[in-house]
């Protein structure tokens, strides 16, 4: 019987293909130019070109799918394929084959050409991928991979949410810049400006779309792939979310523009907190909220499909400001918890397998200081020595629960992290050398720049307290070596000293 | 055998803009025999479209239930199966050849035959090569009918089917259905606006306004069960009250002098029995035709205010 209903599945998803053969046309021309662009590894150029079809490709998922679930906003061909002899579970088993067969298959296949050709061709002409090497290469597939199946699923799952057309379309772009985007920049957010920490988890900094804007940033390939499967298997799950969805949809919602209320409802409250994200912590909140308040009314006018009155407005209003009362209600528990525990996480405990560098930085009104420049490894510290680090730095951190200070952080004020009546406030940043960036040159006179990315952890606290904490350090048996720079000696010095801009004295440091 | 029992759907508000849901068909019962040619008669969102997208599992069916042959028909493909939908529009078909379709098709219905297939568009000259948006409007109506008797399905349903077509066209389609349903004994549901075509081409049908039942059953037995009357009485004519006084059930009423005219529900022997109360001096009973039934009944419900006739 489930062999039957296979068979059932495949043949009908095959016939669907049929109809939808100009996309898989577009796809296997684009795709199959896009693979010989790849192989050229000695053109830059063309390799760029490639990549950006192979994106063009991913992107076309939100037509394929679209197309193949049309059902769910076509109320014409809703007649016919709902009363074709289908039940719902193989009528979506069907749909999902044949975007697979116009869509994901391609993708896939092309992708693992392009790849593998890319890999073999740079080994015979040594183009400028130098040191391209094959988990690189399985983790550019796994992206791509997961991309596809994310931008599918999430269509998949959007237009069977929707009854039109236009709201499964901007919708799906919607729900997949939400999901990229949300989850980030909300940690970010929160953990940067109440936890003292400005990294993002693996998993959240390399998933979805995230992942090719990261890639760069990456240490290993391995990190890259992990949080792909993860994405991939978030994609599966949407996948059977949709069945949940598309199994309950008969003809009747068929024209609606959302089929789910609950669905809308949530992609409004994401779509919030995103814009919401993006801006707070900073200075331009007040834009983001009048942002955030045309983008909501305009979406709402545009689905309403009815007569718009005060009334009807007013209700919106009322709607965007307790989706906003519950933002802010989640940054202010995030306030209270230090970054929801971030906080006491610090420092990173990965970072003792790592070289840890940790300095101070002077506010860009703090003159007339010492910039104190600690370095030390702490690869050689034992757990319990880390642990001990740890217990120290938490114990300078400032965490007062003031509103002063809560309004201050949200509005992007960075002294809201400064004690009250301190004077001399240096932040003290923990930074744990992801990768080391360097200027290279090469012998045809070519020029690569590499630069150095970190993830760090600061805390603000006087410049008495980092002191203390140096020589609690130095107690611990934690070799420290300091350095300082005078900036009484930078007479036009403006913006943040940064280690990169600042030359370091030669003179010693003061003893702790 | 296709039972419809206590069948209602209720159509909630679109959008976002409130107000209560719309009934479409409100507690339906019928039973639909095999190898009959059932016609669905109704005013303009009468809910027969509804019913009709109901038979075929397009709508969930909320309350009541349908089935086909004993099997409910809302997500079982072996009830599906038994079922061709054709519905009032042809623009989701415009890509298709009409061999694509044959193909389309075969890969859904097992039981898809090619010989009908061949016989059909051999008969009716269709080219299988163009695309169906190069066809006349005749020609995807006979596209898509040919396709589902091509199906070999027991039921089919055309929903409006022939709305839009000229005579001869309807002619055409109307006869390459009949010949077949009757070679292989399958039953065929019709919806239509147009009675004198439900009334030559069916042998049952029901009468649906605002989603209520209004009649059904045989054509014959409809038509039996409704006479206009004439009555002529000198002096004071025949008023309304005394008619219904008799035990008439009187749909329609219209005086001219001494002669009155009214639209009786019931047999003519039984109207017969009842008018034989009173005296008049002229009494004729002429028969209605399914048209003037339709139109009497919805007068009747208020709808067309008269205006009808």
């Amino acid at each position: 019987m489930a062999t039957m209903s296979l068979n059932k599945i495949n043949r009908t998803a095959l016939a669907e293909v049929r109809t939808h053969k100009k996309i898989l046309m577009i796809m296997n021309i684009m795709l199959a130019a896009a693979t010989l662009l790849l192989w050229m590894v000695d053109n830059e150029g063309l390799m760029v070109l490639g990549m950006f079809l192979f994106c063009v490709g991913g992107a076309i998922g939100i037509i394929a799918s679209v197309n193949v679930f049309r059902e769910m906003t076509n109320s014409q061909l809703c007649d016919v394929k709902l009363s074709l002899p289908m039940s719902n579970l193989e009528r979506y088993f069907s749909r999902l084959l044949t975007l697979a067969y116009i869509h994901i298959f391609p993708m896939m296949g092309y992708g693992f050409l392009g790849l593998a050709g890319m890999y073999i061709s740079n080994g015979f002409s040594e183009g400028f991928l130098d040191n391209i090497r094959i988990p690189d290469v399985v983790a550019i597939y796994m992206i791509a991979l997961g991309i596809t199946l994310f931008i599918d699923s999430v269509t998949v799952f959007c237009t069977t949410c929707c009854g039109a057309l236009a709201e499964s379309v901007y919708f799906s772009i919607i729900a997949m810049g939400c999901i990229s985007v949300a989850p980030g920049v909300m940690y970010y957010q929160i953990a940067n400006a109440f936890g003292g920490m400005s990294d993002v988890p693996e998993f959240i900094k390399y998933w979805t779309f995230s992942a090719v804007l990261a890639a760069e940033d990456a240490n290993s390939p391995s990190d890259m792939i992990l949080p792909q499967i993860i994405s991939i298997l978030i994609s599966c799950a949407l996948f059977a979310a949709a069945y949940l969805t598309f199994k309950r949809r008969d003809a009747s919602s068929v024209g609606d523009p959302i089929a789910v209320k609950l669905f809308y409802e949530i992609i409004m409250v994401l779509g919030v907190f995103t814009v919401y994200s993006a801006f707070i912590c900073s200075s331009a909140m007040k834009v983001g909220v009048i942002l955030t308040a045309i983008i909501y009314l305009v979406i709402n006018i545009i689905v309403i499909r009815a007569k718009i009155n005060p009334k009807r407005i007013a209700f919106w209003l009322l709607k965007l400001a307790a989706t906003s009362a519950v933002f802010m209600a989640i940054v202010f528990a995030g306030f209270l918890t230090d970054g929801f525990g971030i906080y006491d996480y610090m420092p990173i405990r990965s970072m003792a397998n790592n070289d840890i560098r940790i300095y101070t930085y002077v506010l860009d009104d703090v003159r007339g200081t010492v910039d104190y420049e600690v370095q030390t490894d702490f690869g050689e510290l034992s757990d319990e020595q880390m642990r001990e680090v740890i217990k120290i730095c938490r114990k300078y951190g400032y965490t007062a629960k003031t509103a002063d200070r809560f309004f201050g952080l949200v509005s992007g004020d960075a002294y809201g992290r400064v004690r009250d009546g301190d004077t001399d406030s240096s932040s003290f940043n923990m930074v744990k050398v992801e990768s080391c960036k360097q200027y290279k040159r090469m012998e045809d006179g070519s020029e690569y720049t590499l630069e150095r990315t970190t993830l760090d952890q600061h805390i603000l606290m006087s410049n008495e307290d980092v002191e203390q904490l140096f020589a609690e350090l130095k107690e611990l048996g934690i070799p420290v070596n300091i350095s300082y720079t005078d900036y009484n000696d930078y007479d036009n010095y403006d913006d943040g000293v940064y280690e990169e801009e600042v030359p370091m004295s030669e003179e010693p440091a003061p003893a702790y | 055998m296709i039972e419809i029992q206590n069948v209602s759907m209720v159509f909630k508000q679109k959008g976002f803009s409130g107000g209560e849901g719309f009934k479409a068909v409100d507690d339906i019962s019928i039973t639909i025999p095999e190898g009959c040619i059932y016609g669905f008669l109704g005013s303009n969102g009468a809910g027969k479209s509804t019913l009709m997208r109901m038979l075929c599992g397009v709508y969930r069916t909320e309350q009541g239930s349908i089935k086909i042959d004993g099997r409910e028909v809302y997500d079982d493909p072996q009830a599906k199966g038994d079922i061709f939908f054709v519905n009032d529009e042809t623009v989701q078909f415009t890509t298709f050849t009409l061999d694509g379709l044959r193909k389309y098709y075969k890969s859904y219905y097992t039981t898809f035959s090619d010989e009908t297939f061949d016989r059909l568009t051999k008969k009716l000259g269709l080219p299988t090569d163009k695309r169906l948006a190069e066809f006349s409007k005749g020609m995807k109506r006979q596209s898509i009918v040919i396709i589902g008797l091509s199906c070999m399905t027991k039921y089919i349903m055309l929903d409006e089917a022939f709305d839009g077509l000229d005579p001869a066209m309807r002619k055409v389609i109307k006869n390459m259905i009949v010949d077949e349903m009757l070679d292989r004994q399958a039953t065929l549901i019709v919806s239509s606006h147009n009675v004198a075509e439900i009334n030559e081409l069916c042998d049952r049908a029901m009468l649906i306004h605002k989603g209520k039942l209004v009649f059904s059953g045989e054509i014959d037995e409809i038509q039996g069960g409704f006479r206009k009357i004439q009555l002529a009485r000198s002096g004071a004519p025949v008023a309304r009250k005394e008619l219904e006084d008799l035990g008439l059930e009187i749909m329609q009423y219209t005086s001219q002098g001494s002669v009155i005219q009214a639209v009786v529900r019931g047999t003519e022997e039984d109207i017969m029995r009842k008018l034989s109360a009173i005296k008049t001096d002229i009494t004729e009973l002429i028969p209605l035709t399914l048209e003037e039934i339709f139109i009497y009944e919805l007068e009747a419900r208020g709808y067309g205010n008269n205006e009808l006739k």
